[in-house]
């Protein structure tokens, strides 16, 4: 995130189409005041006067009262770890490498990636989990992507790894743990390939709106990379899959072809980040990207769960812990095993949108939910862990939730990004 | 944990079956070149105790209702090592997504026998080690079982469940339930649970079976009827889902039609990726069915790992041949018989034979009769259906305008008169 934000500062071209009220909440107050509604004005002025005094005097006196929060789930997207390039172009001299286990599979790498994750969360997650896995703390959802199936089990191994009692087969300090996969065609939680008209009609006219404000400033780009990948280059999609590629070559100690020195650069991450970014250009494909869940299904998979409603990613993640609060569920650990495009599009969602991110192998977004105040009131905290290396995770700070960030606000704030009914919003 | 498998083994050898197969010493059998693996979880804890059981809690458990067990895990890891042993001539030691494809229900303990399958499969070797652990992640692939209409086999299908309905008021299954009216009577009363069907017996039958193999003491109510009285229904209970071939058709058909797919594809080097096996991971009832479905099967309930193997083999001429097998003990499998063909039955009368059984459009074949209407629009009946409509509307328009016509006449001759006298 921070490698990143360096790097947007020098963003050449503004892909933000429509002014976010999420970003402004000061404007609703604005323009409330300027309609002649001076008393709702005063009063909310007054009001919130009081509950920030309130809140301060909370914080500045009531400290100890932190010591006292509780646990109660944790939700983790995180995406999959190091793998093979899914693809090549005709002119790639490496477009025979032998890549082991084949292209856009998971590597050794990933593998230990992910399960240095693992080992991680069982450190942070240890007094919540308990030492031995019971089936029904946690869920586990994977993309239908081997390489997702993969990650989650690798993840899984090290956080429920068994001690020598609970090995089944002596000597195998491993179990299994199922993994929910969605198959691609109707997922709408994960990658979100299920049909969706309105939001291929958005993603087009978020590619025109890139060209347009691009303004011809890439085309020679496109046409020399066409020449020298042998490739048809042309969008800033095309563009992405490329660096993608060349960025996995250079991982993996392969010399990148002369031409390449020009365009494996920052000026092409940049296009890269921002053409994943293009998937969450507006609130509305916020709204109806972040995935929706077949929620008849997930039913099925949790006869428990009474949930028909259906939403997006984020949505999910909020129910999940409204329903934590509830007392209608109880499970302590969510996990959603995804792609980098999955984290930048919730990232987005929840108003992350000042820069442009290009998730590391193994990043992982986190929300914990705590009750404080003796339970009365429950506490949303995120943060996001660059990549498996790092120790300390980035503490999110949701704009318009405050410090602390209480559930019930973060769903006021993402109320223009959840979803009411996602099947027939895409039909509009 | 030793006797409760020392008495899954027991139990599970017991389980014999009137030897149909016409097994000889020198068949040329040739050797295996592709599998479909059908297999049946391991050990799992009760799904729903009845609701008077004194084993009825949770946590006298040691895991919940419905999962599996660390013994239910090392069951599938020997199977996996089985599978291991019995193909390797096929399966190249390296797992890699080229040889192998698995697909399981969307249930805990199906999911769980996968993984533990495949650890025993593929233990990492040489450049897969990763770790310090004998272990690989390998994907294990599932379908919510509301979208399942494949190996599940729970989406919804309205001509299957009224079909299953028909099936259920049969004067054969009708007979039987009257025949076992006072027991039906006898275990609602004790077990606290209305008994109607053979399946309910059934699912009575299993808990009771699952306590034992866990020397849980029985209830003194249950000395009287188990297991003589319960076993054979139970053991009836699963030739119902799959009781005549229109219910064969829409439950297994699919399954069968992959298996039959990849069969094909093999013989004609047209598999792409060039896969070795292909595993599904399920329940009892998905091999009952499907053992129905190609009309094998003999009623019993199938044990925990009950397998079946579908197999092409190239024999000593060259032919391809298809093999069924059914392992449901720690045996080595017994060859099947399919009806109308030999235990080696050649790959063409194979297909020949199952075509009848394989849905050529399941989800069209599922829909009532006057649904399927309207999926039977051909050209005909649409230039029909337009030449009526057109008709209609060219009658209904004359109809108006001759009562527009009418009244306008009326209306004017009616209520106006002209008056000479105005002045103009």
């Amino acid at each position: 995130m921070e490698k990143s934000s360096e790097k947007s500062s020098s963003v050449p071209i503004e892909i933000e189409t429509e002014s976010d009220q999420m970003d402004t909440p000061g404007g609703f107050l604005a323009n409330s005041c300027r309609r002649g509604r001076r008393g709702v004005c005063v009063s909310v002025v007054v009001f919130g006067a009081i509950i920030a005094c309130v809140l301060l005097a909370f914080t500045a006196f009531a400290s100890p009262a932190h010591t006292s929060r509780n646990l109660q789930q944790v939700l983790i997207v995180f995406r999959h770890g190091d793998k093979n390039p899914a693809e090549t172009y005709p002119n790639d001299p490496y477009a025979n490498h032998e890549w082991p286990d084949g292209w856009g599979a998971l590597t050794k790498k990933g593998m230990l990636q992910l399960y240095t994750l693992g080992q991680r969360l069982r450190v942070m997650y240890r007094s919540l989990l308990g030492d031995k896995y019971q089936s029904k703390d946690l869920l586990v959802y994977s993309s239908y992507a081997d390489r997702c199936i993969m990650s989650a089990q690798a993840l899984l191994a090290a956080l429920y790894q068994p001690g020598t009692e609970d090995m089944f087969i002596p000597g195998l300090a491993w179990r299994p743990i199922p993994v929910h996969t969605i198959p691609r065609h109707i997922d709408k939680l994960i990658v979100a390939k299920a049909p969706c008209p309105r939001l291929d009609r958005e993603l087009q006219q978020a590619y025109l709106n890139f060209s347009a404000s691009a303004n011809g400033s890439l085309d020679t780009m496109y046409r020399e990379l066409s020449g020298y990948t042998g490739k048809n280059i042309a969008s800033v999609l095309d563009v992405e899959l490329l660096y993608n590629l060349l960025e996995i070559e250079v991982l993996n100690n392969l010399k990148l072809p002369e031409w390449a020195k020009n365009y494996y650069n920052n000026r092409t991450r940049e296009l890269a980040a921002q053409s994943l970014a293009l998937f969450t250009s507006n609130v509305m494909q916020r709204r109806l990207r972040g995935g929706e869940y077949n929620g008849r299904s997930r039913a099925a998979v949790d006869t428990n769960r009474t949930v028909v409603d259906a939403g997006p990613l984020l949505k999910e993640i909020l129910t999940n812990m409204w329903m934590r609060r509830n007392g209608t569920d109880d499970r302590k650990m969510y996990l959603y095993s995804a792609h980098d495009l999955t984290l930048v599009t919730i990232l987005r969602t929840m108003g992350f949108t000042e820069e442009l991110t290009r998730p590391e192998y193994g990043a992982a977004l986190i929300f914990e939910l705590y009750t404080t105040a003796g339970g009365q009131d429950h506490e949303v905290r995120i943060s996001y862990l660059n990549n498996t290396e790092t120790n300390v995770p980035h503490v999110m700070n949701v704009k318009g939730c405050g410090e602390p960030c209480l559930l019930e606000t973060l769903f006021e704030v993402w109320e223009p990004v959840l979803p009411q009914d996602w099947n027939s919003e895409c039909l509009t | 944990m030793r006797t409760v498998e020392a008495v899954v083994a027991v139990v599970t050898t017991c389980i014999v079956f009137g030897a149909s197969s016409a097994y000889s010493k020198n068949l040329d059998l040739g050797t295996i070149v592709f599998a479909n693996i059908l297999f049946r979880h391991g050990d799992r804890t009760p799904v729903d105790p009845y609701p008077t059981d004194p084993w009825g809690n949770e946590t006298l458990w040691p895991v919940p209702f419905g999962q599996l067990t660390n013994v239910g895990k090392s069951q599938h890891l020997r199977l996996g090592r089985w599978f291991r042993e019995r193909y390797s001539h096929l399966l190249p030691e390296c797992y890699t997504p080229y040889d192998v494809y698995v697909q399981s229900t969307d249930i805990d303990r199906t999911l769980m026998s996968a993984e533990a399958n495949l650890a025993g499969l593929y233990p990492p070797e040489g450049d897969q080690v990763w770790d310090k652990l004998k272990w690989m992640p390998i994907p294990v692939h599932t379908i919510p079982e509301l979208e399942d209409s494949l190996l599940a086999s729970k989406k919804y299908c309205p001509k299957y469940e009224m079909e299953l309905q028909n099936v259920m008021n049969s004067p054969e299954i009708r007979k039987i339930d009257d025949d076992n009216q006072e027991l039906y009577n006898y275990l609602s009363k004790k077990a606290g649970t209305m008994v109607q069907s053979v399946s309910d017996v059934s699912g009575i039958y299993n808990t009771l079976f699952i306590e034992v193999l866990y020397n849980r003491t029985l209830p003194e109510w249950t000395k009287s009827v188990y297991p003589d009285k319960l076993k054979p229904l139970a053991d009836f209970s699963f030739t119902v889902e799959a009781h005549n071939k229109l219910l064969q058709r829409l439950k297994s058909g699919r399954l069968l039609g992959e298996m039959v797919d990849h069969l094909v594809s093999k013989s004609k080097n047209a598999l792409f990726p060039n896969r070795k096996i292909w595993i599904y991971s399920a329940h009892d009832t998905t091999v009952a069915n499907f053992l129905m479905t190609l009309d094998l099967f003999e009623p019993h309930c199938p044990p925990y790992t009950a397998t079946v193997l579908v197999e092409l083999r190239v024999n000593s001429l060259k032919q391809h041949i298809v093999t069924i097998s059914y392992k449901n003990t720690s045996a080595e499998p017994r060859l099947l018989t399919l009806p109308g063909c030999e235990v080696a039955c050649p790959l063409g009368k194979f297909v020949e034979l199952t075509n009848d059984m394989i849905p050529k459009d399941w989800a069209k074949e599922c829909l009532l009769g006057w649904e399927q209407y309207a999926h039977n629009i051909t050209m005909p009946s649409i230039f029909g259906i337009s030449i009526l409509l057109l008709v209609i509307i060219i009658l209904l328009g004359l109809l108006i305008i001759g009562v527009v016509y009418y009244h306008r006449n009326c209306d004017s001759n009616r209520y106006y008169f002209k008056l000479t006298t105005d002045p103009i």
